[in-house]
């Protein structure tokens, strides 16, 4: 198995940087076929040309003829992630630091799921080790708007301004470097 | 410490909906406790992109405001997917909501429904929804009564949070 930096999934998260990682399963790893799945090809044709019956507000009138263009659409394998799992992060944790970080997750949840046990409660097990703001994320929001529109923020003070533009700025330079993190076991 | 659960359950449902580009309430299972909400699950029948999910208070019977939420990012469609380390304030009796920009969200035709409105309205005031009776959506997240912390925040960052971070 092994795991990956999710860039979609990554953000500042009440102040801390936040990673997504996600843990996948190999071809010849024993449970790999619970999430090699056949799915709705969102690249083809018959998909992008759209459904063609009445929507109202995102819901098709007819179901059963919805339902029936689903099915005729073409279809592809992927190899889904087993698990995703989010860490919190000072934006002054080394490379090495969160490569550690990534190994210890990709071990402790993907033991667990190797041997069928409850991954929820192996996640929950791993350590925080740090303190995130205790801010939710609308009212991060309003800050981090603040900072990309005028380059500053009224409602904090300068040092969590800082503090916010560091955890973006690593952020996206962890993204550039997700490839250096994959990690395996 | 108590567990807490909110919504109905991620699972392969009969259906799908549309409704990418829609915040969407599902009112079937609100939040058990109060605390935060670590763990989230989703089952999308198409693969989705900006995906947010999060907690709603309800103000009156259409309008609601949501509490906080996790941006998740991609979804993978196909099978039921678990996202755990989070940290999603909830408070006993709110509802679970998501919005993706694109993807649909597996459904059942039967159950108490959801809310919707056309937008991302995560991060904003409170808003007024339609309503899509006699729906599931394939959603769940779980949580506990109270946070653990290891180290004050002070001591990573060197920086004392400003009162907007209600410290």
């Amino acid at each position: 198995m092994y795991a990956n930096i999710e860039p979609s999934g990554c953000s500042v998260r009440r102040g801390a940087v936040q990673l997504r990682i996600d843990l996948f399963m190999n071809e010849s790893d024993s449970r790999y076929l619970e999430h090699y799945v056949h799915v709705i090809d969102e690249n083809s044709a018959e998909y992008k040309s759209g459904y063609k019956g009445n929507v109202i507000d995102g819901e098709p009138v007819d179901k059963t003829a919805y339902n029936k263009w689903l099915e005729r659409l073409p279809k592809k394998w992927q190899n889904n992630s087993f698990h995703s799992h989010f860490i919190q992060i000072s934006p002054d944790t080394t490379d090495s630091e969160i490569k550690n970080l990534i190994q210890s997750v990709l071990d402790i949840i993907g033991s667990e799921y190797d041997k069928c046990g409850d991954t929820i409660q192996a996640a929950r097990q791993i350590s925080t080790s740090y303190k995130p703001f205790d801010v939710v994320a609308k009212e991060e929001k309003k800050v981090i708007d603040e900072l990309r529109e005028k380059g500053s923020s009224g409602l904090v003070d300068n040092n969590t301004c800082l503090l916010l533009t560091r955890s973006a700025l690593r952020v996206l330079d962890v993204i550039n470097k997700k490839d250096s993190f994959r990690t395996i076991k | 410490m108590t567990i807490i659960t909110i919504g109905p359950g991620a699972t392969d449902r009969a259906n799908s909906d549309s409704s990418a580009t829609y915040t969407e309430i599902d009112i079937n299972n609100s939040a058990s406790a109060s605390g935060y909400l670590n763990v989230m699950e989703l089952w999308y029948n198409t693969n989705a992109t900006g995906v947010k999910f999060g907690t709603f208070l309800a103000s009156s019977v259409n309008s609601y405001d949501d509490r906080d939420y996790e941006t998740l990012g991609s979804v993978a469609s196909g099978s039921k997917k678990t996202f755990t380390g989070l940290n999603c304030d909830v408070v006993v009796g709110d509802w679970p909501g998501v919005y993706s920009a694109t993807g649909k969200i597996e459904l059942d035709d039967s159950g108490s429904g959801y809310k919707y409105k056309s937008g991302d309205w995560f991060g904003q005031a409170v808003q007024i929804y339609s309503t899509n009776a006699e729906e599931t959506l394939s959603m769940h997240a779980t949580g506990l009564s109270y946070k653990i912390y290891n180290v004050a925040p002070a001591k990573i960052y060197g920086v004392v949070p400003a009162k907007v971070f209600g410290v």
